[in-house]
């Protein structure tokens, strides 16, 4: 455990993310221990602390993630999934971060509700500005679809759906986000 | 890795079990599924042990590996037991989104196994491949029989959809999603199957 190499603090602060979101990610929040997280890295839980503050503090960090969906309002219908889509990518595949409050989110209210609240402020807002009626229930389906694609490929890693390319997902999921958003309101 | 004991499952039950009084198989392989859909559900896929599950029925943990081979299959049956799709071949689609519909609610609302087993895949590999194998097994030829083409596309991304209906509701407990009535979620959800399963092909 004695670090004897000089440590960039950078790089410590980085590891100690990196070893947070796995560790979050694999037993959720209730289970994760500062200690585990400083073992993880080969530094002392007080240095954790000292850089992070609590186990709350430390997880709101590690699982910060962005979602900058684009201004809807205007868009034609057949246009919302090809401009929806790639941000959603940019979350699922390439942020460590949204992963790892996913998984977490399983098994932890403290999770779930972070992750509920990031959709109500960050996500809700942008696509109630196509939706033309019924908002928070045409939002609710399409946050479930979107939901339901990121687990299966990013952590299910279901074949079928995880070995679409980008493309043809795309082409899968247009429909979908035009009924949901747009689309007449089901009888 | 391999299977255990799975090519002596046929007879024989009884001959090493602990238990004093003669059992029946088809009993005791029923009892011991009943047990494991109450560990699985309560204890989730992870913390379940054969041994655990052995005991709640009064056998061996051998014996139960040599009914079922291994934990995940053992999952596998259980889960069989609740999902129980019917062959959906010449169906209208608008009858098989309502059957989908309804298999949902009462696999996911009435049965704690499926959440368990849900919370466990998302965290663990041997639980993620569990489910895999229920979807790969169990439900994806059932969706098959109603797609007119890309049968394997189609299913995947319509188990895609269901499964984010599950941890939206059940496991985040979404508001905007909790709060839908069973007849408002059918009424928009049941466009999103009939289209992903037997809608127009991805062009």
């Amino acid at each position: 455990m004695p670090e004897t190499r000089p440590r960039d603090a950078a790089q410590t602060r980085a590891d100690i993310l990196a070893a947070a979101r796995r560790r979050f990610a694999a037993e959720g929040f209730e289970r994760t221990t500062l200690r585990a997280i400083a073992a993880d890295v080969g530094v002392d839980a007080a240095l954790v602390i000292r850089y992070f503050g609590s186990k709350q503090d430390l997880f709101a960090t590690a699982t910060e993630f962005r979602i900058d969906l684009p201004d809807l309002s205007g868009a034609a219908p057949d246009d919302i999934a090809d401009m929806l889509l790639p941000r959603y990518f940019a979350v699922w595949e390439d942020d460590h971060a949204f992963l790892a409050l996913l998984r977490a989110a399983m098994t932890s209210r403290v999770a779930a509700d972070t992750l509920n609240e990031t959709l109500a402020t960050h996500v809700a807002p942008t696509l109630m500005g196509v939706t033309p009626d019924n908002h928070m229930k045409r939002i609710a389906v399409t946050d479930a679809f979107v939901i339901g694609l990121a687990a299966t490929r990013s952590v299910l890693a279901n074949p079928p759906v995880a070995d679409l390319t980008r493309e043809e997902l795309s082409r899968w999921a247009g429909p979908v986000f035009r009924q949901l958003l747009v689309g007449p309101a089901p009888t | 890795m391999g299977r255990p004991g799975l090519s002596s499952a046929a007879g024989g039950a009884g001959a090493d079990v602990t238990t004093a009084r003669p059992r029946n198989a088809s009993r005791t392989r029923a009892d011991i599924l009943a047990a494991a859909r109450r560990r699985f559900g309560a204890e989730g896929y992870e913390r379940t042990t054969l041994r655990a599950v052995a005991a709640d029925v009064g056998v061996d943990a051998a014996l139960v590996i040599r009914y079922f081979g291994s934990k995940q299959n053992l999952f596998a049956a259980a889960a069989d037991f609740a999902i129980e799709l019917p062959d959906l071949s010449g169906l209208d689609p608008d009858d098989v989104a309502n059957i989908l519909l309804q298999r949902f609610f009462a696999v996911w609302e009435e049965d704690e196994t499926f959440v368990a087993l849900l919370r466990a895949a998302m965290t663990s590999q041997l639980a993620a491949d569990a489910l895999r194998q229920v979807f790969a097994q169990q439900i994806a030829p059932k969706l098959i029989t109603a797609t007119p083409d890309h049968p394997v596309q189609r299913a995947g991304l319509t188990g895609a959809f269901v499964i984010g209906l599950a941890i939206t509701r059940y496991v985040l407990v979404n508001p905007p999603v909790a709060n839908l009535s069973r007849e408002e979620l059918c009424r928009w959800a049941a466009p999103v199957i009939r289209q992903l399963l037997t809608g127009p092909a991805a062009p």
